[in-house]
């Protein structure tokens, strides 16, 4: 009996450690980089429950990718379903959903700096992160917002949501907003996007956006939302909140995977499952009625992208990642923002955001 | 570590084409190979069946038909590690719904994920544990077991009498590392010489908290650390009882009642950064069965089955990220099946037939996962007949599938008719053998493959295999008093999977998703060799033996539209090998098992980044008889090996088992 009493505190102090860093993060200068070139950041979240999410490094001179240049370098690995990536004050900030955790890592050499646990319960699953000055704002499944100081990666604060598994956000107007899915209530969805005061981080206002209120991207003084709708009877819907009022100043019906918005353009894919085709297309941020355009103007014949999966974009470029069959390698592919195809490459497993470094 | 919320994220708040994105096409399969007790000495069985009798199982270092099994020939055990894992079984590449598991001559079934767990029953009380590719070469077979890529059979000990008694039976108490505990009893009463009553009980309590290393990345200079394996505990709790009735010599019945409990942690994949546990398991499995024969004379012959079971499942994760802040799924299946074989054979015995038939209804009340109930009737029915030609023996069964489902207010399976050939011919002479086999047979989808929310598809197609295989053995032996005996086999397989569904648990054990590979292909290579020898030292008997098993496996996707064409799958390695050796004297056993298995890859595009290492296991036991007891002591990887079978499910290192039986 004492031996297990002895080794339910074993098992307790183990656990107390479990969210913990490494023994050895591998912080040594023993096998620092050189400086990393011209390139792209592609984030790849890997396979669920194998912990092989991926940060790939493409470089432009050398025309090669380097999977997961994070883990050759800091040898260890992102972890569990890193679900999204920004950058801001030179590094990268990694969210991985099942590790419960962000990862800040240096831009210029993708070194680790510091790994930064979500507690704010058991099981948070943090989701997405969005950033203003020197704060991170992180949504995480089990209904809050962690705002993090990113000088001393800690959570200073904590919004509790009032809509159900707060994900996708986007910062206009000194206003935070957050889009509720309910998704793990499926088929009880929710419909909310939250509106939250950055100063007082008091809620302002709930916007009823739609069910299953998705992707978020804020452009000149406006909020452009993805309604995802119920894969059912309820269809996908891309709104528009006047940032100004809150108010939903224009909604269509545009079947939306994934989209991003350039100048005046919102580019977008789609995949239609009843027919297995995927599109390309364009329209212009004040008419989110008109009739879309074609996005890839021109692509060599030999090409082609399988399952269109995350859409982003630098300075110059379009990116669109190709998530194949979701289990083996993926692709990124490179356009300008005329949608000539420029270049392609081969990726680790479903990869998602790309950021590029100069 | 990763919830099943994660499962939902991806399906239902992500967009659709989502929904595969974390699905790793993963198959079952992880190559062990032994044969213990090869085939020769036993006519009524295929040449290249295999089979582990009690006196060995009583002495290897196994603790449940999960470790058992993956010393026979061509079987992969998948296993999730610790007592209380999962532990599925798949033969020659086929995926694990392909092996048909029979429980006393009767398959135990489940319609809803169509996995069986191994772990669920123990050594204790097993007479023989054998594996048959294609179909059992036997005469009186449910057509039920004749309908799967290879049968897997579990046979439970008959009681037997000494003169004067009337009563026996035997109780074993077994210690294991982790705080493994595990009572098991026996009490046997000869009624009247024709009736023979058995109870058996077992009671399992496993803490399981071992330490592993968890690796940060797969490259060797990466970090690591040392954990402890959290959630991982279990209690189980079983009481079976059989009934034995011989009511003449022509007519008799078998029949049995099983009762099952368990409660089991589910630790889920060691998560980076994140190793919480948290999500748990209750079973409750019920059956009654029954096997009547009756002999009409020295030709015709009369056999029934009959079954009733009642499963129970619920799953608790309290983490889960919905409204009510947990989630909870209650399963239940029941199941009621009826099976008749006629046989005949000639007065020679060179000639026979059959015709068996099976019939099933199931059902399945999920309700949090399924709007509806499903239920599937089923009819198998098959014509055997074997004929026997000096040292010729040809089998050839034809066997006819229906299945109707219903789903009410859902789409439900089409209707399916399938009629699938077995043909096999074995020439057996004094020093070797020679036989081939084909079957033709396939898997109807499961109720998860079909209706479970959002994943299933009603619209799937059964999963077809075709199974070739050529088996070729020489065996000798020489002295008497100086007994040796030595047995050879090689055998090549080719099986072809088409339209593959499969089951993947998404990132926990209990909530599985179906993907459909398209083709596979698998070219195999299995070597044998036995080698006994028994003789006489100073009046005592010794008793020497060997079993080795090699298998090569390529299984590759065979699907040219496919990203990863020709890679092999995953979870499959090309080399892989058995070892055991037993030495008894004077009562005294010593033994040794090994199992090595190359490379995997843990998911279809074979890359560094995605390969398992090559492990191997060592394992010893001794064992000694004294008067009425057996002590058994076993050491389970002996070295300590750091090894995984399934990605980021840790396996148990070195850890010890001591057992006592009393017989009384």
């Amino acid at each position: 009996m004492r031996k297990l009493f002895n080794l339910s505190v074993l098992f307790a102090l183990l656990a107390s450690f479990c969210a913990c860093e490494p023994t050895n993060p591998g912080e040594d200068d023993t096998n620092a980089p050189t400086q990393l070139g011209k390139g792209y950041y592609v984030l790849c979240e890997g396979t669920m429950g194998r912990n092989n999410s991926s940060l790939d490094f493409y470089d432009i001179v050398k025309q090669s990718n380097t999977i997961d240049l994070f883990q050759s370098i800091n040898g260890q690995g992102l972890g569990e379903t890193a679900n999204d990536m920004t950058e801001t004050l030179g590094n990268l900030y990694i969210v991985a959903t099942g590790s419960n955790c962000v990862m800040s890592v240096n831009k210029r050499t993708c070194k680790k700096l510091a790994l930064i646990p979500i507690t704010t319960s058991e099981n948070p699953q943090p989701r997405n992160i969005v950033t203003e000055g020197a704060y991170g704002y992180v949504s995480c499944f089990d209904g809050h917002i962690c705002i993090i100081n990113l000088q001393t990666n800690k959570i200073d604060k904590t919004i509790t949501t009032q809509g159900r598994n707060p994900e996708q956000m986007a910062i206009s107007n000194g206003k935070l907003y957050v889009a509720c899915n309910g998704g793990l209530d499926y088929p009880n969805y929710d419909n909310k996007v939250e509106v939250y005061d950055l100063e007082t981080l008091n809620l302002i206002k709930t916007i009823e956006a739609g069910i299953n209120p998705g992707n978020m991207i804020a452009k000149d003084g406006y909020i452009y939302a993805q309604i995802r709708g119920n894969y059912g009877d309820i269809p996908q819907e891309l709104i528009k909140i006047n940032t100004q009022t809150d108010e939903i100043e224009e909604r269509a019906n545009i079947s939306i995977n994934s989209f991003d918005i350039v100048g005046d353009k919102i580019i977008f894919t789609n995949t239609d499952y009843a027919t297995y085709t995927t599109s390309y297309k364009t329209i212009p941020t004040n008419n989110l009625n008109a009739a879309a355009e074609d996005f890839i103007a021109n692509m060599p014949a030999d090409k082609s992208i399988m399952s269109p999966y995350k859409i982003s974009h630098d300075e110059n470029n379009i990116f669109i990642t190709d998530a194949k069959d979701y289990s083996s390698n993926g692709r990124c592919f490179v356009f300008d923002y005329a949608g000539n195809y420029v270049l392609d490459f081969e990726t680790f497993t479903c990869p998602t955001k790309v950021i590029s470094k100069q | 570590m990763s919830k099943k919320s994660i499962i939902s994220i991806i399906l239902f708040t992500l967009s659709f084409c989502e929904l595969f994105s974390q699905d790793s096409l993963r198959t079952v399969i992880l190559d062990k190979v032994e044969v213990i007790d090869s085939a020769m000495h036993d006519d009524n069985k295929q040449s290249s069946s295999q089979k582990i009798k009690k006196e060995e199982l009583k002495a290897l270092p196994v603790y449940d038909i999960g470790q058992a099994a993956k010393y026979l020939g061509g079987v992969t055990i998948k296993d999730y590690g610790g007592t209380n894992g999962l532990k599925t079984i798949s033969v020659r590449g086929l995926g694990s719904l392909h092996t048909n598991l029979l429980y006393d001559g009767v398959s135990i079934s489940n319609t809803q994920s169509g996995q069986i767990d191994l772990s669920k029953f123990s050594v204790n009380n097993v007479e023989e544990l054998s594996l048959d590719n294609g179909n059992r070469i036997m005469n009186m077979q449910t057509a039920r077991s004749l309908a799967s890529g290879s049968v897997l059979s579990i046979t439970t000990s008959r009681p037997s009498f000494s003169l004067n008694s009337k009563t026996n039976g035997d109780l074993s108490l077994t210690y294991g590392s982790f705080n493994l505990f595990n009572i098991n009893g026996n009490i046997n009463r000869k009624v009247n010489e024709k009736l023979i009553i058995n109870f058996n009980s077992e009671i399992v309590n496993y803490e399981g908290s071992y330490p592993y290393t968890l690796h940060y990345g797969n490259g060797i200079n990466d970090s690591s650390s040392i954990e402890r394996r959290e959630n991982n505990d279990m209690f189980s709790a079983k009481i079976e009882s059989n009934i034995f009735a011989d009511f003449s010599s022509q007519s008799t019945l078998k029949a049995k009642i099983y009762f099952y409990y368990d409660e089991k942690g589910l630790p889920g994949p060691t998560t980076l950064y994140y190793l919480k546990s948290a999500q748990r398991i209750w079973n409750r499995d019920f059956f009654a069965q029954s096997a009547f024969t009756h002999h009409f004379n020295k030709n015709l012959s009369y056999k029934t089955h009959l079954k009733a079971s009642l499963n129970y499942t619920r799953y608790l994760d309290p983490y889960y990220n919905n409204n009510q802040g947990f989630q909870e799924d209650i399963y239940k299946q029941n199941e009621i099946y009826y099976n008749n074989i006629i046989a005949w054979q000639n007065t020679a015995k060179t000639l026979s037939f059959s015709l068996t038939n099976d019939l099933s209804l199931s059902n399945l009340d999920a309700k949090n996962n399924y709007e509806f109930n499903p239920s599937r009737f089923a009819s198998f029915s098959a014509i055997t007949s074997a004929y026997k030609y000096q040292k010729l023996r040809i089998d050839f069964n034809i066997l006819h599938t229906f299945t109707k489902d219903w789903a009410s207010k859902h789409k439900a399976f089409e209707k399916q008719n399938h009629i699938s050939p077995f043909l096999s011919a074995l020439f057996k002479s004094e020093n070797y053998e020679i036989s081939l086999f084909y079957k033709d047979i396939f898997r109807a989808p499961t109720f998860n493959d079909l209706y479970y929310n959002v994943v299933g598809t009603p619209n799937l197609k059964p999963e077809k295999t075709k199974q070739y295989n050529l088996h070729t053995a020489l065996f000798f032996q020489f002295g008497v008093l100086n007994h040796h005996n030595i047995y050879f086999a090689a055998d090549f397989y080719h099986n072809k999977v088409t339209d593959k569904i499969v089951a993947v648990p998404r990132n926990n054990l209990f909530i599985w998703s179906m993907v459909n590979y398209g083709k596979v292909l698998i070219n195999g290579l299995e070597f044998k060799l036995n080698y006994t020898n028994e003789r006489i030292i100073n009046q005592e008997n010794m008793k020497f033996n060997i079993n080795m098993i090699y298998n090569y496996q390529y299984a590759v996707d065979d699907d040219k539209n496919s990203n990863t064409y020709k890679h092999q799958i995953q979870y499959t390695p090309r080399h892989s090998g058995n070892v055991i050796a037993s030495i008894n004297y004077k009562k005294l056993t010593l033994a040794y098992t090994l199992s090595a298995v190359g490379k995997r890859y843990t998911m279809n595009q074979n890359t560094e980044r995605n390969s398992l290492p090559a492990y191997s296991e060592h394992s010893i036991s001794l064992s000694k008889t004294i008067k009425k007891y057996e002590i058994k002591l076993s050491c389970n990887n002996l070295t300590n090996e750091q090894y995984e079978i399934v990605k980021s499910y840790p396996m148990c290192g070195r850890n010890y088992n001591l057992s006592i039986k009393y017989k009384f």
